[in-house]
Formats: C-alpha cells, structure tokens, sequence
C-alpha cells in the first residue's frame, strides 16, 4: 500500500466524474425495458387478480414470496459485511463496506415490494397498520423491515457523510451539476475531530443496532413460516436457519458484484487478492455453516417420522422436487466449497463463480423451503404442480433488473470505496480509525 | 435510586397505565371482534312450495322467496318423499331457473336441419305451424306419422299428451327411460307378468347383495336412495345392515359398503347364476318357496348345475370362488337377503332377481313387495279414445335402427318434450342420423340442447318453478304421493306451457279431437282431476297427500297366468361377449356420478363441482385407471390420453386410482355436450361415443360391453 | 462520571416503564382465549356441528346447499384445473390400499371452526376472528389478501378469490340477501351459516323468548337427506349435538394439532 491518499481520492471518483459510457446506457436502457415490463405484468395482475399466476390450491405463496425472501437475503450483504466486521475490526472489510451497504440499499425496496405483489389486495396494505393483530408474524415482520430499511439507510448514509464531503470538494470542478447535492449530504462535514469522534460514535451504535436488527429481521422471515403448523415449515431451526442462509446468499452477492465492480471501474490497486482471501474464507465459513445447518434440519426430520414430514422429506428428496433440492445442495455447499478450499487458481474468478452459484442455490433453497410444503398440506385435495406463469416470471425478471439498474445508478454518484476508511492508517493487522482519533486528538 | 416524587412524573406514569390498560381493551374491541353487520331488512320473504322436475322423482321443494324473487331452496318438511332434505341437483334448481342460456322464447331453424340459424317465432306461430302439419297429416289419413316421445314426468301434462296421441290415432308414443337409475323392469315383467308396482324394500332390508348397480348414485329416487342407506345404518341400535357391493369400481356405494367384490364389467349375471349353483348344490335354497310358487324350476335347477359351477363362474367373472360362496352362505344366514340389480342386460336382470326366489325374499318385507299406489294417480275425466290402427313402428331404443332400415322415415312428424336421445342414448349417432331424416321436428325444450339442434322449432316450456305443477311418485315405502304446488314466480321469458300448448291445438284441430281435449287451459284440466277426489284445496295452497299401497304376501307380486313366479330358462342363454382382445386391452366400464343421475345436470355449475370428488376432479372428463396397468402403459396421473375402441375415441384426463380392476377403466357420463349452454358444452367428453350402440334383448342400450385402449399423444 | 449516571437511571427509569407499557398492552392484547373461556364459563352458546360418516353417503347434497345458500362462485374448468373452484364444505377423499383390501372415505368437510384456530392467530389484521359464540368469522372488507390463514389453516378449509369471480347478470337474481358476495383478492371460508343465527335470533327476540334447539340450522344440515348432519349448542348438554359429541364413535379431524374443532365426526361401522 504504497499509494497516497489523493491517489484513493481520485480513483475513486473517476466514475462519478466521468460521463458514463456507451456500455453504460444500453445496459441501463435494457434493465429499464425489463424492469418496466415487470411493472406491466404487475399493473396486469393487479388489474385481473391473483389468477394470473401459476398459484392455486394448495399451492398458495409461490416465487413472489421466494424473491422476497431472496431479496432480504442480498439486503444480508452489507450489515453483515460493514456492521459485523466494523465491530469486530476486521481490517480487510474496508474495501467492501461500501458496496455492500450499497447492496443493502438498493436491495431492500424490492424486497418490501414482493410482499406488495403478492398480497391480494395490495390497495389495503395499510389495514395492518389501521388494524394491527400482534400475534401475527407478518406483523412484526413489517415492523422489522421497515426499521431495517430506515436503519440501513440511516447506516449508509452516515457512513457516507466524509465522503460526500469529499465530492463536494473534489468534484465541484467537474460541474455535472451533482455538486448542489453532495454539499447538501456533506452537511458541512468539515472533518473536524469532534466531527470525527461523533461519527465513529454513530457508527458503533449503528453498527450494534444494525447487528440486532439483521438477525431479527431474518429470524422473523423464518418465523412466518415456522409459526405456522404446516409440515415442512412449522420447526425451531428454521429462524436460525433463514439467518445464515441469509448470511451466505448476502456474502455471495457482495463476491460477485465485487468482482464485477473491481472489474468494470479498475479498483484492482484497492481491491487485492489478499481482500478477496479474506473474503474466501469466510464465504467458506459460512457455507459450511449453512451446510451443517441443512443437515441438522433434514436428520431432525428424518428421525421424527412424522408422516406428513416425511412426505415432503421424500418429495425433495426424491419426489417431484429432486431437482430442485439437490441443484440447491450442489450449488450452495459443494461448488462453493470446491472451489474455495484452497487460495490456489484464479481467485477472483473462483470467487465470482462461487458468489454467483450460492445465490441461484439460496434461491433454490427457499424453492425448496416453500413449495414442497405448500404442495402437501395436512389434508389436501390433489396437488397440481405448480409452475409459475409468465406474469410471475416477467415480474420477476423486472424486479431483478431493478436491483442491478439501482445498484448501477448507485455506482455513478456515490463514491465506491469508503474513502475516509480507507485513508486511516493503513495497517494490515488492527487499522483502526481509533489510532486516527488518538492522534489528532494528540495534536490537537 | 429514588425517583423523584413529582406532579410532571405521577402524570407520566399515570398516563402510562391508563394507556397500558384501555389502548388494548379498546383495541381489541375495535380490532379483534369486528362487528356484525345487521342482515338487510327484508320487505317479504316466504316459503313456497315448489316440485322439482329435474329427474322423475319428483321431490317437493320450499323456495325462500324475498322480495319476490326466489332466493333459496330447501326440502319440504314432512313431504314422504323429501322429508326436509333434497338432493344435490334439487339444489341447484335456481340455477336452472335462472340459467343464462335459457330460451327466452319460441325459435324456429332458418336454414336447413341442423345449420344452428335460427329464428325468433311467436307462440301463435309456433301454434300455426304446427296446426297446418298435424291437419296435413289427418287430411292425408296419416296420423301415425305422428310421433311423441315425451319425459318420463307422471303429471297431468303428459296425461293431456298421451291422450292427444290416442285420439290424434297414432300408436308412436313413447316414454323416454333411463336404464340405469332403474330396477329390473323387465325381469320383472317376464317372472312376475308385470312389472308395476314391485319394488325393493329397501329401507327395511336385512341384507342387500347389489350385483352392479351404483345405486347411492343412480335410483330412481335419489333423496330416497341416501336416506334408505342411512336408516339401514343407524336407525335401527340393534342391528347395522350388511350391504355388500359387487361391481368393476369402487364406487360410491361400494366405498360406503361393508364389503366391495370386484368384478369384470357386465358378468354379475354369471355371478349371480354362480350363488345359484352353491345354494342348490348346497341345498340351502329355499324349497318351500320354489315348490309351491315357481313354474320351470326343475329346467332352471338343471341348467345351472350343469352350467354355472363356481369354478366356471370365477373364471369368466374374476371373482374367487370362495367369495361366491361366502355370497350364497350370506345370503342364505341373514333372511331375508335381496339381491339387486338395475335395468342392465336381460340375462343379468334374470339372473339376478332368480336368486331372490331362491332365497324365498319375494312377496315378503325387506324383500321383493309390490304396491297398489299406482292406481291413485290422478286421470283426466274419461273420454271417447279409439283403437289404434297399428302397432307402434318400433319400442323406444330400436326407434333409430327402425327409422335408418327404411328408404323412407315412417315418422314424418317428431314431437319430443325434454329428451334428448342424441345425448343420452348409447345410440346417440344413430339418433342424430335418425332425427336428420324425420320430416318436421317440434322440441319443447329450455334450452338449445343436441337433439332440438335437429329440430326445427324449439318451444321453451315454462320452468317447473314457473307453472301449476302436479306430480305422481310411488315411495320405497309403497305409497303413492300426490303433490301439488302452485307457480313461485311469474314466467321470466317468453315461455309457453306445453299443456296449454297441445290443449290450444286439440281445440283448433276439432271434432274428435277436440271433445277428448276440451279444457281452456292445463290448470283446469287439472281441478277437473282434482275434483274427483276432492282436495281442490290441497291443489290451491300447494300440498300432497299420500295413499298406502304397500302389499305384502307373494300371491300379490304374481301377475302370471299361471299366478306362478316364472323362470324363464330360456332368457339365461348369455349373450355373445366380446372376446379378449389384444388390440383394446381394458374394459370400458361407464359409471354415472349422482351430480348427472339420469345424464343430465351438466349445465349447471354447482354440480360439476361434485362429480369426481374421489379424486378431486370436477369440470372434465377423466379416466379412472389402476395405478399398476397406467404404470405398464407409461401413464402418469393427470396426463391427457386417448380412450379408443373400435367405434370411436375420447380425449380424459387419466386418473390414477385404486378402486377400479387392473383390467379395466372407467369413464364417468354426463359430461360432453357439443350445446345446452355454456356450462356444459365443450366441457369434457361424452364417453357414449365409445359405445356400439346395440340393444340388449331386453330392449334397453347396452352400456357395459365394450372394450378400450388407451394412449397418451 | 456523574452524567453517565444520570444517563444510566434514566434509561433504567425509562426502559422499565417501556417494558411495563409493553407488557400491559400484551398482555390485554394476547388474552384473546381467556375471554373466549369465561364466555363459555358464563354459559353462552358455543355452536358446534357433528357429522355421522356411518349415515352420509357421499351424495354432496350438502354441498350444493351451502353453494347456494352462501352465494358461491359458479367455478369452470380454469378454475378447476388449478384448483381455485371455492367451496365451503367439500369431500375429502381418502383411498387407502392394504394389500388388495381397499377401503375409501368420503369426508364431508366444512370449516372445522376451531376453539383454537391456526388461522386467526397469523392473521396480521384481524380479518378472521373468532366471535363470542365460536364462530370463526372472516371480515372480506379488511382482508389484504396474504394468503397467511389459508396456509396456516391444517385443514386447507379457507379459500382465496384468484381472480373476480364471474356472475352472469340472470345468475345475481337468486343471490342470497343475508350474504355478500365477495370479490378478487380476499380469502372466505364457511361461517357455520352465521346469517341464519342473525335471523334466528332476530325471530326469537321478536317473539320474546330465547334461541332454542332447532331454530338456527345450517343450510348443508337441512340438506342432507341422510340426516348424517347434526347442529347446536354445544354449551347446551341437552341438544343432541353434545348427546352424540360424547359418542364412542366420535373423532376430530387431526386432533392431535391441539385446534380443538368444533366439527365433530363419527366414525363409520
């Protein structure tokens, strides 16, 4: 790490500087056609009903509410990453807090609206507020995610404050009319140490808050499921299980967009192989972790012999929905696994492709969770297989288009890297921005 | 720590409590128990007594009627037939009434037979065009060319118009029937010298041995069917009948009976013959009775022993001979026992009612009875009726083979009043043809259905909540009920009477006519009828009475020359059965589920949502297959497939099920109709296309001898 | 340090009154089944129905009787394939093969109006309730339409509207007056007739005398022809319906779930 500070400063902000290219627009153009066809095929649904989609008895809930659980899965990227290795101190998380805040961000308003779109009536959203019932977990689940939302935005943009600053000063030169803003965010950060200290402080408590909240807010997407009594979703493990489910897809998404971001804007001076170990090994933590998870689940299942489980066990298993159970093993543990055992072979490659594989796996996972049980309820009056229509699909398509043309968007007016972060004595071992305060306050 | 005792802080908390113990009282009031709203206030509402004509039974409805409309349908308390409850088709008779492809008024074909153009008419139209036929017809001294095939419905109506058959002089007068849903009528008639009036004692039976009919689901009375099955249940602490099904499938009463015995479609008559053999070879028969009131036994006792031995039986039937002698013994220890069987093949019907003799259950309770209720139908005042010249050109299931084998149709003028063959029949392609070559047809029907597609006009009747209504019904008790019930509603559409309609023509027609028809209108008709057993107010009010028929002792079952039960050896030379085939693997075995009893009922939505709840299906036509021959085929449950024989293919969903015999398949009927409505065309398909499309000896279709394969695409 | 201090009883002070406030709200707001039990306690009508599989047919009589009593969607073969046709009491099949012993039971299958019910408990506002008497009642104007209840229901006896249901305009003029018809988005199950218990106790209050036995029957109990439906009060020991509750032949469908129905089947045989 032999490069100044400016140096930081001015790569940083190459892509808010700059205009955007050509690859830019149609990539943007093409995710708005998509992301408005979802929007069309919504305004359908919501126009003709529920009846438009593949559901039906006794398949109620369907891909609607596996993207919502996926979502809040990708939203798991940057608490986790910023929140639980700010307060641990891991140095290495610097280069990602940022992005993986910006995941969070972007990620959450598509996870709050799936539950929107698959409500019958989603004109009466507000009857849960008017007539609130306490023993509802989708209750408190609204009560969890709008904190989570409002709380991750407050993090992120704390967290952005110096660095907006920074743009306001930097970038006022460029004149691409953003400058207005940024001074307007910065609210005069001066960068003063009383300044500095309130903004650690913030972060801290953030941080905690956040830690809280994650889980909480996993736990209790679990806990709409688990709170029921319908076989295959009525289980103790199954919060937990939504937490580091959650917390594996959220790592997995922060590898991939990583890589793809360290590519496409040239952030490989501050993004290194060594970040990406560090990254490695802890995606492989918590694979194994998810994985151990799984086995307890379905060996708990298995011993129990209840026989409507037991349905469902053998409907994943080898039923009807094999593929998609084994697909999800295969791609969150085994290709994850493979590939991030050792440092050894193109690490950045591995790590893109491991990302990549647990998310399509986490998706498949909540497939499984969802629909094998929905198929077989207690006492059931046949089962057509449920297979989602276009409208799902295309809704889908658009809400995912969504996400990445947000996240892009994001990319062009906010700094990529937490600039102040990275500006703190670099230390490999324990950098802290604490040494930083203790210092000028030396000074001072 | 110490808090401080302030006024700011003993509001706080005071504040806290208050809001901590009548937020949630108050919440929950308003959140939890959502208020009841008040049920709109009613300007009128009353019950009235309606009968529903949507099978032959004729069961007495209340309608609730708000506001004038008729908004609710239950069973009419204390009736003998309904007793409070209906059946499922009696509850949806609203949505016949208020179905929205009912014709709304008289039509006539616009271009040639069949070419689905039609008309708007007028009913004094209608009534012109029929009149110039009918006097064409007399002018030409034809009358016979007249024929009527009328709905087996026993109100004065049908009176009128086999009255106006007579004295028009034509002998083509049929009823329309419907095999199935009936008792062995005709062996019946040939062991007891007439059919009318014997009928199962059902409701008190000791033991019932059902050889193939699906009676829960087809009889003629099927509110009485359910409620027989649940006295024999539980109305008697004593003692739980034992009711034993043995038929192809699992049927509805065979799922409901104490012991299902599967067998190959269409051999309950071996079976039957098979008890025969191990009760005589056993001699466990009855001596008493087969000595003293049976003719031709020694011929019949021979023949079975040389022909039917268990072992002979099992193999043809598939049934194990142990259980054929398990029936025999059953039958013989639990007295007395009936064997029961529908209008099937004529050798089945023999064979099974023989076994009744030989159990000594004829002439005698929770057995074989006869009832006298006949005879206190309601008449017209007599009048002069003439000799028919001929003899009706055919019986009713031969009609379509009689019109095709001459160059010429002999009926150049068809009447039909709600039948419709071309639907119905086994035969239905021959009908279709049949009909194409008649004349003129006139179809009083309320709906567009697949035969009056043939005709030439259609004449909407008014519903039978719409008009005066009386109805004859003979009970499983014996008794004869009379029921009246004056109109629920006024006529919705331009709607006609047919009554009315045929007394309007015999007035204008004239002469001899027109004096056996005299009355202005069918009501009239109706208090004359009235009028000779005094209840004119039981007519007016709406009401029934009922007579006791019910006779018990054998001499009265007898109406034979000989006063003898005959056993007609003669009839119990099987027929010809298809051979095992390898090219149509499965026998095809029709079933008809009670949402469509008779083949009707499709065109109303309610009851397409009961047909195949075993299996969950509703809304199409399926194939019930076992799970181990679908699997040998490579067919899934739920796949579309294919159901061909030789005279025809039907697309059904497959359906795997249990209940059903390796070596068979079944289909249910009722569903595809190609008109009636948007509730039952197109949907499904009509497993009749399947069928040959002969008679038995009896006379009756032949529903359960064809064989099938099965394919996917 | 002193501030800290200050701070530290502030919150002690502060958090304790949050958690006493919590706890009084809850504590009300959760106590939805005492006060079921002290409704029964102070002797009201607690309905409940008892179904004798040993007398039904299977004939569906009952179910064509609640269609219309309760204004039921016509349905048609879209809706059939995927299983959307609503109706409130259906058949359950059941084949059960044994060797080549096969045995099927035909289950007539209403709301089983739990004491406990699965499906109020998930509801996040209260548009399924249970009321004072035990019905389980279902408000369509709140619904949102998640679709928790349905999923949540063991029985899958709660049913939601995929799309509007179609009326033809002749088919609304035999609509039932005391039932509203429902539309797109919202889930409805049945209501053990609850309009006919509104009318029945209107008639027993006009006539100046209490509900008895007999004046508040479902429309599928008077419809069935095997008189295999038997309805009352519960609370009363008198009706025949707490008579055959006590049955030896007596069962409730998956009991084992603790939902307490008040439906309650007889065993055949």
């Amino acid at each position: 790490m032999s490069e100044t500070t400016s140096d930081v400063e001015a790569e940083v902000l190459i892509p808010l500087a700059e205009k955007p290219g050509r690859g830019f627009w149609t990539a943007a153009l093409a995710l708005s056609v998509v992301f408005l066809g979802g929007i069309l095929a919504w305004s359908w649904q919501i126009k003709s009903g529920l009846r438009v989609t593949g559901l039906g008895v006794p398949e109620f809930w369907g891909i609607y509410i596996i993207n919502f659980v996926f979502f809040i899965g990708i939203s798991h990227a940057g608490t986790l990453i910023s929140a639980i290795l700010r307060i641990t101190r891991a140095p290495w998380r610097r280069s990602f807090t940022r992005i993986a805040e910006m995941i969070t961000v972007t990620s959450l308003p598509f996870a709050a609206t799936c539950v929107i779109v698959d409500l019958g009536r989603p004109d009466r959203l507000f009857n849960v507020l008017l007539y609130p019932h306490l023993t509802s977990p989708i209750l408190w689940d609204i009560l969890c995610i709008s904190t989570y939302m409002v709380m991750s935005c407050l993090y992120f943009y704390i967290a952005l404050v110096p660095d907006m600053a920074l743009c306001r000063d930097r970038l006022s030169r460029h004149g691409l009319g953003m400058t207005p803003i940024y001074r307007w965010l910065a609210l005069g950060w001066k960068g003063t140490v009383k300044e500095k200290r309130l903004h650690h402080s913030l972060m801290t408590v953030l941080s905690v808050v956040l830690l809280a909240l994650v889980i909480s807010v996993h736990t209790n997407v679990g806990f709409i499921f688990g709170m029921t009594n319908k076989p295959g979703w009525h289980s103790a493990a199954i919060g937990p299980y939504f937490v580091i489910g959650a917390a594996l897809q959220g790592l997995g998404a922060l590898s991939a967009i990583v890589v793809a971001v360290r590519y496409f804007f040239h952030l490989e001076h501050w993004i290194t192989e060594d970040h990406f170990n560090a990254l490695r090994k802890f995606f492989l933590a918590l694979a194994c972790f998810w994985m151990y998870y799984t086995c307890v689940e379905y060996l708990t299942t298995f011993y129990g012999r209840h026989v409507p489980e037991m349905a469902i066990f053998w409907a994943k298993l080898t039923g009807p929905f094999r593929l998609s159970f084994w697909a999800m093993l295969v791609l969150c543990f085994c290709v994850p696994f493979a590939l991030l055992i050792t440092r050894r072979g193109p690490l950045v490659l591995k790590l893109l492709f491991a990302g990549l594989s647990a998310n399509v796996g986490m998706w498949l996972e909540r497939y499984s969770i969802i629909v094998p049980p929905g198929a077989s309820p207690y006492l059931s009056w046949g089962t057509p297989p449920y297979s989602p229509s276009w409208v799902e699909w295309t809704i889908t398509a658009g809400w995912f288009a969504g996400f990445i043309l947000l996240f892009m968007l994001f990319t062009r007016i906010f700094p990529l890297l937490t600039v102040w972060e990275m500006k703190a004595p670099a230390c490999h071992v324990c950098g802290t921005v604490f040494e930083e305060i203790a210092a000028e306050e030396k000074e001072g | 720590m110490d808090l401080e005792i302030s006024r700011r802080n003993l509001l706080k908390w005071a504040g806290f409590l208050v809001a901590g113990f009548t937020l949630p009282k108050a919440i929950k009031a308003k959140v939890l128990s959502p208020q009841e709203k008040p049920l709109p206030r009613l300007d009128s509402e009353a019950h009235r007594p309606a009968l529903c004509k949507l099978c032959p039974a004729l069961c007495m409805l209340q309608i609730r009627v708000v506001n004038g409309k008729p908004v609710g349908v239950s069973g009419m308390p204390g009736h003998p037939l309904s007793q409070g409850a209906h059946c499922p088709k009696g509850g949806a008779i609203l949505q016949d009434l208020y179905h929205p492809d009912r014709l709304r008024s008289p039509i006539r074909q616009r271009g040639t037979k069949g070419s689905a153009q039609w008309e708007k008419i007028s009913w004094d139209q209608a009534h012109q065009i029929l009149l110039d036929k009918l006097s064409h017809l007399l002018k030409r001294n034809r009358p016979e060319a007249l024929a009527i095939l009328a709905a087996p419905i026993r109100d004065i109506r049908h009176k009128i118009q086999k009255r106006f058959a007579q004295v028009f002089g034509t002998p083509n007068f049929w009823e329309w029937n419907w095999s199935l849903a009936e008792g062995p009528l005709d062996a019946f008639r040939l062991m007891h010298g007439s059919s009318e009036g014997l009928f199962y004692d059902l409701q008190n039976a000791s033991l019932i041995v059902s050889f193939g009919w699906d009676w829960l689901q087809s009889f003629p009375s099927p509110v009485e069917a359910q409620r027989a099955f649940s006295e024999l249940r539980r109305a008697r602490p004593e003692r739980r009948v034992r009711i034993v099904q043995i038929e192809p499938r699992l049927s509805t009463t065979a799922a409901k009976a104490d012991e299902w015995i599967s067998i190959r479609p269409d051999t309950e008559g071996f079976l039957a013959l098979g008890v025969a053999y191990v009760l005589m070879d056993d001699n466990l028969y009855d001596k008493n009775f087969a000595g003293r009131w049976t003719s031709g036994f020694e011929e019949y006792r021979k023949m079975i022993l040389r022909e039917y031995s268990p072992e002979k039986v099992s193999e043809i039937s598939g049934v194990k001979t142990k259980q054929i002698v398990e029936i025999a013994r059953q039958m013989t220890s639990i007295k007395p026992a009936i064997g029961i069987t529908q209008r099937s093949s004529l050798f089945t019907q023999i064979a099974v009612h023989s076994l009744n003799a030989l159990v000594g259950s004829i002439g005698v309770r929770r057995g074989v009875l006869s009832s006298e209720a006949e005879r206190y139908q309601l008449t017209l005042p007599s009048a002069a009726i003439p000799k028919p010249r001929t003899a009706p050109i055919a019986s009713l299931h031969e009609i379509p083979e009689r019109i095709l084998a001459s160059s010429q149709s002999p009926i150049e003028l068809l009447w039909m009043e709600r039948v419709n063959p071309v639907f119905l029949s086994p035969q239905g392609a021959q009908w279709r043809k049949a009909l194409e070559r008649i004349g003129f047809i006139v179809s009083f029907s309320p709906f567009i259905d697949e035969s009056s597609q043939i005709a030439d006009i259609i004449l909407p009747p008014h519903h039978s909540l719409e008009a005066w209504q009386y109805g004859f019904s003979p009970t499983l008790q014996g008794q004869g009920i009379i029921s009246f019930a004056p109109p629920v509603v006024s006529p919705l559409y331009d709607t006609g009477d047919h009554g009315d309609f045929i007394l309007g023509l015999a007035k204008s027609l004239g002469g001899r006519i027109a004096s056996a028809l005299p009355w202005e209108s069918f009501v009239e008709s109706l208090e004359k009828a009235v009028q000779k057993v005094r209840a004119e107010e039981i007519m007016k009010k709406g009401g029934w009475w009922e007579y006791v028929g019910e006779s018990s002792g054998v001499k009265s079952t007898l109406k034979t020359q000989t006063g003898k039960l005959a056993l007609p050896t003669g009839e119990l030379k099987p027929k010809g059965r298809d051979l095992p085939d390898a090219s149509h693997p499965f026998h095809l075995y029709i079933h008809v589920p009670l949402a469509f009893s008779f083949g009707e009922g499709a065109h109303l939505p309610y009851l397409h949502s009961l047909a195949g709840a075993h299996l969950g299906e509703q809304w199409e036509t399926w194939v019930e297959m076992h799970p181990a021959a679908a699997e040998k085929l490579g067919i899934r449950d739920g796949q579309m497939v294919w159901v061909e024989s030789p005279y025809g293919k039907i697309r059904a969903r497959a359906r795997h099920y249990q209940g059903i015999r390796e070596d068979t398949v079944s289909l249910p009927f009722g569903l595809g109709h190609t008109a009636m409505g948007r509730y039952s065309e197109g949907i499904g398909a009509n497993p009749a296309d399947l069928l040959a499309g002969r008679t038995d000896k009896s006379g009756q279709p032949i529903w359960q001898a064809v064989r099938v394969k099965i394919y996917g695409d | 340090m002193e501030i800290k201090d200050q701070n530290r009883r502030d919150f002690l002070k502060w958090f304790g009154a949050a958690v006493g406030g919590v706890w009084a709200f809850t504590s009300r707001a959760f106590a939805a089944r005492g006060e079921d039990e002290q409704v029964q306690a102070r002797g009201k009508h607690r309905w409940g129905m008892v179904i004798d599989l040993d007398r039904c047919t299977g004939c569906q009589a009952c179910v064509v009787a609640c269609s219309v009593e309760n204004n039921q969607m016509l349905g048609g073969p879209e809706e059939a394939a995927l299983g959307r046709v609503i109706r409130w009491l259906k058949i359950l099949p059941r084949t059960e093969a044994e060797g080549s012993h096969i045995r099927q039971s035909l289950v007539p299958m209403p709301c089983q109006q739990c004491e406990d019910p699965p499906c109020t408990r998930v509801c996040p506002t209260s548009a399924t309730f249970m009321n004072p008497e035990g019905i389980v009642g279902q408000v369509y104007d709140r619904c949102i339409g998640c679709r928790y209840c349905v999923n949540a229901c063991p029985y899958t006896c709660k049913f939601f509207n995929w799309g509007e249901p179609q009326w033809p305009k002749e088919t609304q003029t035999p609509f039932n007056p005391d039932v509203s018809v429902r539309y797109k988005g919202v889930v409805e199950k049945c209501l053990f007739c609850h309009q006919r218990l509104q009318r029945a106790k209107d008639k027993a209050r006009e006539e100046g005398r209490k509900i008895e036995e007999g004046d508040y029957v479902t429309a599928c109990q008077a419809a069935c022809p095997a008189q295999a439906i038997v309805f009352g009060d519960l609370n009363d020991p008198e009706s025949e319906v707490s008579r055959l509750a006590l049955s030896h032949r007596s069962f409730k469908m998956l009991e084992e779930l603790g939902t307490k129905p008040k439906v309650i089947y007889l065993r055949e045989g």
